[in-house]
């Protein structure tokens, strides 16, 4: 597994938006799914995010994604809830006798994915289509301290040197006989210490060099600091900002309206 | 003590405290790497060292940060988990500061270790189940523990304390296992070393 961050670089409207924008277009594509227990509204927000997402023209990618990371969280919650669940038991179909899926029991996991779908995807929407500086440089306008800001962005180069490191440290460690490879459970957590020790010391040290390297470029200084990348809100963010909240507003007024009652699965 | 505050958070918050925080994040995430193919979820060693050696309040902050930097970067759903994470670099270093943890190896030690671990699951337990709950229906995306989740459920228990149970049995694996290592990695942290970072 690599750091890589979520963030794919295109020409596009979604692009061109300030992050803060992005952020309150996020919050208000997962408050009504958020707020409600409908499976409708939930998934007529995910479509907005999808349809957001071929403004940004990552839609290909964005669906894809969603789909391999909420899959593995989708079987349990679905197994588990039509299976178990306390609140009611009217049985749909049955595995074995005494085991089967309850009507209750798959609308509350409906409910809770389409939800996953709709508040999640807005967020990677986010991340997908924002250039981490970017993301950075608005934190720290909306008032994240740069002691924040800083550690958080300067992770992304870090994290992937660490693993090129904790290559090295397990070769060494090989070298010197430490079992690695085809061991049990505890072998493989007793491996952390001599494993990770020598990163630790090796990070306090990296630590110095790049706290000194810091200094010398005025880290702590108390002026005005500049932004290489400066994003701001233009008449663009205003306007694409009006017309989702708008289009949020009315689809979730639509989808209310059609929602059949009374309404045992949740729709 | 009002001299005390100012100075703690300007000790554990200097330029070398600051560059630490994102390699900590960094051991964070390659030692949930590691703990990928055994029970634990070993996501928390960085935030439980950075505590103990650096600060509590630095443990805290390298803990939101890891959990934020796996949202930016690979996992949507680590943002509200940032909570948990925080609090156990939190306590851990609480616990360090206070003398409970020593890098002395002896048994009383090895006691005090385990009776730390204890604490650190009961906080993640308590921060963790009620996410679980709102976000997952109580699942928690290991298999093995969702598997008691379910096997609770089937034998009739309500959601919430099937969750808490189930969340609490992975919680005091992860948490005793894991800040055994942490501070066993802080025995072998020359003690030079330290005093040196924390003056």
């Amino acid at each position: 597994m690599s750091i890589r961050a979520l963030f794919v670089p295109r020409i596009s409207l979604l692009h061109r938006l300030d992050p803060r924008t992005k952020l309150v277009v996020w919050i208000a594509v997962a408050l009504p799914a958020l707020i409600a227990n409908s499976i409708l509204l939930s998934l007529v927000m995910f479509s907005f995010t999808v349809a957001l997402a071929v403004i940004g023209k990552v839609s290909g990618l964005y669906v894809k994604n969603i789909v391999r990371v909420l899959l593995p969280v989708f079987v349990p919650i679905f197994l588990i809830q039509g299976l178990f669940y306390p609140g009611g038991n009217t049985p749909v179909l049955y595995l074995l006798p005494g085991l089967y899926f309850r009507r209750e029991g798959i609308a509350f996991a409906a409910v809770l994915l389409t939800r996953l779908l709709a508040i999640f995807g807005g967020a990677y929407l986010l991340n997908l289509t924002t250039n981490p500086s970017d993301l950075m440089a608005s934190m720290q306008k909306l008032g994240l301290p740069l002691k924040i800001a800083y550690p958080l962005f300067s992770a992304l180069q870090i994290v992937p040197m660490l693993e090129s490191r904790l290559q090295v440290v397990k070769e060494a460690q090989m070298s010197r006989g430490l079992k690695l490879q085809n061991v049990g459970v505890v072998q493989r957590l007793r491996n952390f210490v001599p494993l990770l020790t020598p990163l630790l010391l090796g990070a306090i040290e990296e630590a110095y060099r790049r706290s000194i390297a810091l200094e010398a470029r005025g880290f702590s200084s108390r002026v005005k600091k500049t932004f290489l990348r400066d994003p701001r809100i233009t008449r663009i963010d205003v306007g694409f900002l009006v017309s989702v909240l708008i289009c949020v507003c009315l689809l979730s007024l639509l989808t209310f309206s059609i929602i059949p009652r009374p309404n045992p699965w949740n729709l | 003590m009002t001299e005390a505050r100012p100075s703690r958070l300007r000790t554990e918050f200097s330029t070398f405290g600051i560059a630490m925080i994102p390699l900590m994040i960094g051991i964070n995430i390659v030692s949930s790497y590691l703990a990928a193919s055994t029970p634990i979820w070993g996501d928390t060693i960085g935030s439980q060292l950075a505590g103990i050696i650096i600060g509590p309040f630095n443990g805290l902050v390298v803990g939101a940060l890891t959990n934020i930097f796996k949202w930016i970067t690979f996992d949507p759903y680590a943002l509200p988990y940032a909570i948990v994470n925080a609090a156990i670099g939190l306590i851990a270093g609480v616990c360090a500061m206070v003398g409970i943890v020593k890098p002395e190896r002896n048994s009383k030690q090895i006691g005090k270790t385990l009776l730390v671990g204890i604490i650190l699951a009961v906080t993640a337990t308590l921060i963790s189940t009620p996410l679980n709950v709102t976000l997952y229906g109580g699942t928690t995306g290991k298999a093995w523990v969702d598997a008691i989740f379910a096997g609770f459920l089937a034998g009739g228990w309500p959601v919430f304390p099937a969750s808490m149970t189930a969340e609490f049995i992975s919680d005091i694996t992860d948490k005793i296992i894991t800040f055994f290592i942490s501070w066993l990695i802080y025995t072998k942290v020359p003690s030079q070393l330290i005093k040196t970072i924390r003056r």
